[in-house]
């Protein structure tokens, strides 16, 4: 397979945010990944953006305006003119207003958005933000460490010119934000691989949430017990995704990469090893999808830096050493120095072999009946953003009627490594559709 | 673990581990017997007709294990109202500017009660409202219903039925007085005064109660476009990112000839932060990539304009003083790791980012191990902790505690709402406090107090003690270091503090090992 054309969106200053004493999100595992990217000489291998920042109006594409500006204008300083929000906004414990907040919450919004308009212009193959993936964030207020849900803001420009885009989540926390924010369409299929039960945050992500009204069955939760090793995992993510691609097809892909389902994570449960974590990136890699990659997670610093910058190189396909380069923050990883280190943990693994099959043949199940369910309007054919750039000529509306007319098919561009053949594809590999 | 390192934290762990093993079993008891009851009132309360909000409701569930009282019928009328008046606030937004809104709502927080009250009319639910509302109650009751179907599929429980009725007549009779309106629309904006209940960790975790349900309305969903949209607006961002680097134009071997050409030029020419040895490998250069790309690729070009230097080093890092360096450090010991204090009261030639990026580098040095060493000593003199391998962390999350408990005391109790309740280091803290009230200010005198022989004798003392306890790790550490690594690894931040006097670097007690790494719970001897 050819190499793909990778986007690497960073803001330098990105890492330089302190969500204050005793907070386990570290923004600043962003700037020690960058460091080994560089060192690793993964950078020159990909285009390098330095993020367009999102603006307020951005933001309020999907959160209410007067979170978005509450957000705008609240600083530490201020904080007690806004007593009154805070919990309304459900900022305080778990996420705290901190120096910079907003200017934060722009650079990573600002880069996973950026990631999907490039996406959207064929500029590139796949995408990295690993600032972005802050996938808890609700319309109206924070959650779980995240104040603006870049996922969704990059999804719903990925719709604008994709009919169908799949979001998968590997954090350990439920993606409780985005499946929310989609969970009456069946434009967006959120999948989401997750620890369940128990109080663990955020409480939702049962196998039996599936969607409502047209979106029915087109939210999928995997919902795991705590120790799930490398092998355990990707025996349900593998199955679990090649059902959702044979019977979704999406035509983009947004990948929530929490680093924090790694053993030994500050937060997390899970027991898998970077090795195992990446595999799950590359094996949604090879589905040939126009691909954005975003962070989330991810509590141990030193664990996260070594996974994303794993999976970095795995999405440029090159092959990295496994003794870490010299950095500036090569003490981070003592002792061992190295890029895949041993996986030492006390956690047992509660996920039998029954259990996982038992899930993933539920998912099954609950995939079959996509294709009966009543919208058709997925079928929509995408529109180029600049029609009369491309063509110059208006020519009459398309005969709804008619699926997939010519002219439409042949302004289309698909990427040369596009999953399937053209929207007749469709028809040919759904038995039941005829 | 390396087992040198056993002795010096065990009580403290041992102890840690009783508090926690109480604690579960404490709420594994409560589960088991009140799981049935609990489970009845949730499935009440998605009833139909009821616009199910489960965050207030399980809060006012958990509120009433709490006391282990029944639930009046106010209080179940309370919840419904509750979602009501939601309804009726929901409806006023749409009719009003934000901006007013905003300010309208400041406004009548300052208000009394019962002007507010008088203010919003309750009291008359408006068959409009009801009406709006409708379909997002029959999505709602659909979910609900299906979610309670399957838990008890899940959980074989068939006895629950047995209350619904009794449960269900506190429900349907008339609800909302214009009292209870009120009161109701304030719970929800008083939701922290209602988790500080919870703080007694004795109440009943029910499935049910963790359990949370995806909200289905026009308050939680994205506006997806209707089909395939065109740009509505032409692309405000399309000129504002910036492209530094594109492989497309050169081949690898070109760029790299390139990198090793550019670095040669610069350990050449050595000047500020680039004077210090990064190790034998080529690393990519952001600066020389930016350039040859503005250079439109051309190679001699860029390494022309590299060579003449015209390039500030623009590292973000520049160097620090030695006094910006002690100013950080008072500041870290003042307050914690509050990086915004410490820029306004010590450290007003960086920025808030530079601090942080600051304290990341300076985290896992020398100088560090000496300021956490310091901690420790006048610790070990003056509160007889037995302690924890990192020191620093763990005087900075006391710190951290003292200033965390004062707000909010709840962070020991189980919070499906709170994510960071699952951290750990979180949990530590607050008992270990309550058994060595550590006093900030007395070790903060004492630090100031210190003079550099004071200091030198300490760190010499700890050398001793350190032998004892045998706490290095980074001896350790160095000996990997030099298999896994080229050359010695040369921090820059050491290099810039090599003004700064240390002698033994086998004193140090950083442990890289972060301080939640398992512990040992044998008693000290």
């Amino acid at each position: 397979m050819s190499k793909k054309v990778v986007a690497y969106f960073y803001n330098p200053d990105v890492g330089n945010f302190h969500y204050g004493p005793g907070h386990p999100m570290k923004p600043h595992r962003l700037s020690v990944i960058h460091s080994l990217v560089l060192n690793y000489g993964l950078y020159k291998k990909m285009q390098i953006y330095r993020p367009y920042r999102a603006s307020a109006h951005d933001m309020c594409r999907f959160h209410s305006d007067e979170y978005i500006e509450f957000l705008q204008r609240v600083t530490p300083q201020n904080l007690q003119g806004f007593t009154k929000y805070l919990s309304h906004f459900n900022v305080g414990d778990d996420c705290p207003v901190f120096e910079g907040l907003f200017d934060f919450c722009s650079m990573y919004t600002g880069a996973s958005l950026e990631g999907a308009m490039k996406l959207n212009n064929g500029c590139c193959d796949i995408a990295i933000n690993w600032s972005g993936g802050l996938h808890h964030a609700k319309k109206f207020e924070a959650s779980g460490f995240c104040y603006v849900n870049d996922i969704v803001i990059g999804i719903l420009e990925l719709l604008k010119y994709h009919a169908r885009v799949l979001y998968i989540d590997i954090d350990v926390h439920h993606g409780d934000g985005v499946q929310e924010a989609f969970y009456l369409t069946d434009r967006v299929m959120t999948v989401s691989f997750h620890k369940y039960g128990n109080y663990f945050f955020p409480g939702t992500g049962d196998m039996y949430e599936v969607g409502a009204e047209s979106g029915r069955y087109y939210s999928v939760n995997v919902p795991l017990k705590e120790g799930i090793d490398d092998n355990s995992y990707l025996s349900v993510f593998k199955p679990v995704i090649s059902s959702v691609m044979e019977f979704y097809r999406p035509t983009a892909i947004v990948l929530q990469c929490g680093a924090d389902s790694l053993a030994n994570d500050r937060l997390g449960c899970f027991s898998l090893s970077t090795k195992g974590h990446g595999e799950c990136v590359k094996f949604v890699r090879d589905l040939g999808v126009p691909l954005l990659t975003v962070g989330g997670g991810g509590y141990t610093l030193r664990n996260v830096a070594r996974c994303w910058t794993y999976e970095t190189s795995l999405l440029v396909d090159e092959n990295i050493s496994n003794e870490l380069p010299y950095t500036e923050y090569l003490e981070y990883f003592a002792p061992d120095f190295t890029l895949h280190p041993d996986v030492v943990t006390r956690q047992e693994n509660a996920n039998s072999k029954q259990y996982l099959e038992a899930i993933t043949k539920q998912v099954y199940d609950n995939l079959k009946m996509c294709q009966h369910s009543p919208s058709v309007q997925m079928q929509d054919i995408p529109d180029d953003a600049f029609p009369s750039l491309l063509d110059g000529s208006h020519e009459p509306e398309p005969d709804p009627d008619t699926r997939l007319p010519t002219a439409e098919e042949d302004r289309r561009i698909e990427p040369d490594n596009e999953f399937y053949d053209g929207e007749k594809d469709q028809d040919k590999s759904e038995p039941g559709d005829s | 673990m390396k087992p040198n390192e056993l002795p010096l934290f065990i009580l403290d762990a041992h102890q840690q581990l009783d508090f926690t093993a109480y604690r579960s079993s404490v709420r594994d008891n409560q589960m088991t017997d009140l799981r049935s009851s609990n489970k009845h009132r949730h499935t009440n309360a998605s009833q139909p007709g009821f616009p199910s909000k489960p965050v207030e409701l399980e809060d006012n569930c958990r509120k009433l294990v709490d006391k282990e009282f029944d639930p009046p019928v106010e209080m179940m009328v309370n919840d419904f109202d509750d979602e009501r008046t939601l309804d009726e606030e929901e409806a006023l937004e749409c009719q009003e500017d934000p901006q007013t809104e905003l300010s309208n709502l400041q406004r009548e927080g300052d208000m009394p009660l019962e002007e507010l009250l008088a203010m919003y009319g309750y009291g008359d639910p408006t068959a409009e409202n009801m009406q709006s509302s409708s379909s997002e109650e029959m999505s709602n009751h659909e979910l609900t219903i299906e979610n309670d179907d399957m838990s008890r599929e899940m959980l074989g429980e068939d006895e629950e039925k047995s209350d619904h009725a009794e449960l269900r007549q506190l429900y349907s009779p008339e609800k909302g007085t214009e009292e209870n309106a009120g009161t109701s629309r304030l719970l929800r904006l008083s939701r922290p005064q209602s988790e500080e209940e919870e703080d007694d960790y004795d109440y009943s975790p029910d499935e049910e109660e963790w359990r949370k349900t995806i909200m289905v309305g026009s308050d939680y969903q994205a506006g997806i476009p209707e089909g395939l949209c065109k740009y509505d607006d032409a692309l405000p961002y399309e000129n504002e990112d910036k492209l530094l680097w594109n492989p497309a134009n050169l081949s690898e071997k070109d760029v790299e000839e390139f990198l090793v050409k550019a670095q040669e030029s610069l350990v050449n020419n050595p000047q500020g932060v680039h004077a210090i040895p990064t190790g034998a490998h080529t690393r990519d250069d952001e600066q020389a990539l930016y350039l040859l790309l503005q250079c439109g690729y051309n190679v001699e070009e860029a390494l022309r304009r590299r060579r003449m230097n015209v390039v500030p080093p623009t590292d973000t890092m520049s160097l620090w003083s030695e006094e910006e360096c002690r100013n950080f450090e008072n500041g870290l010991r003042n307050y914690g790791k509050d990086f915004h204090l410490i820029q306004q009261n010590k450290v007003r030639t960086r920025s808030v980012g530079e601090l942080v990026q600051f304290y990341y580098l300076w985290k896992k040095t020398e100088r560090h191990d000496i300021f956490a060493n310091k901690a420790r000593l006048e610790k070990k003199k003056y509160t007889l902790h037995p302690g924890i391998t990192d020191y620093m962390d763990r005087f900075l999350e006391e710190q951290e505690s003292g200033a965390v408990s004062h707000n909010r005391d709840r962070s020991s109790s189980p919070n499906i709402n709170c994510l960071i309740y699952g951290d750990p280091k979180r949990h530590r803290v607050p008992e270990a406090s309550d058994e060595t009230p550590y006093n900030v200010d007395s070790f903060c005198d004492l630090a100031s107090t210190l003079g550099k022989e004071g200091f030198q004798s300490l760190v010499n003392l700890t050398a001793q003690a350190g032998g004892m306890e045998g706490v290095s790790s980074r001896s350790d550490n160095d000996e990997n270091t030099g298999g896994a690594v080229e050359g010695p690894p040369l921090n820059s931040v050491e290099m810039a503090f090599s003004s700064t006097t240390v002698t033994d670097s086998s004193v140090m007690n950083t442990s890289t090992t972060d301080s939640d790494l398992p512990q040992s719970t044998e008693p000290i001897a």
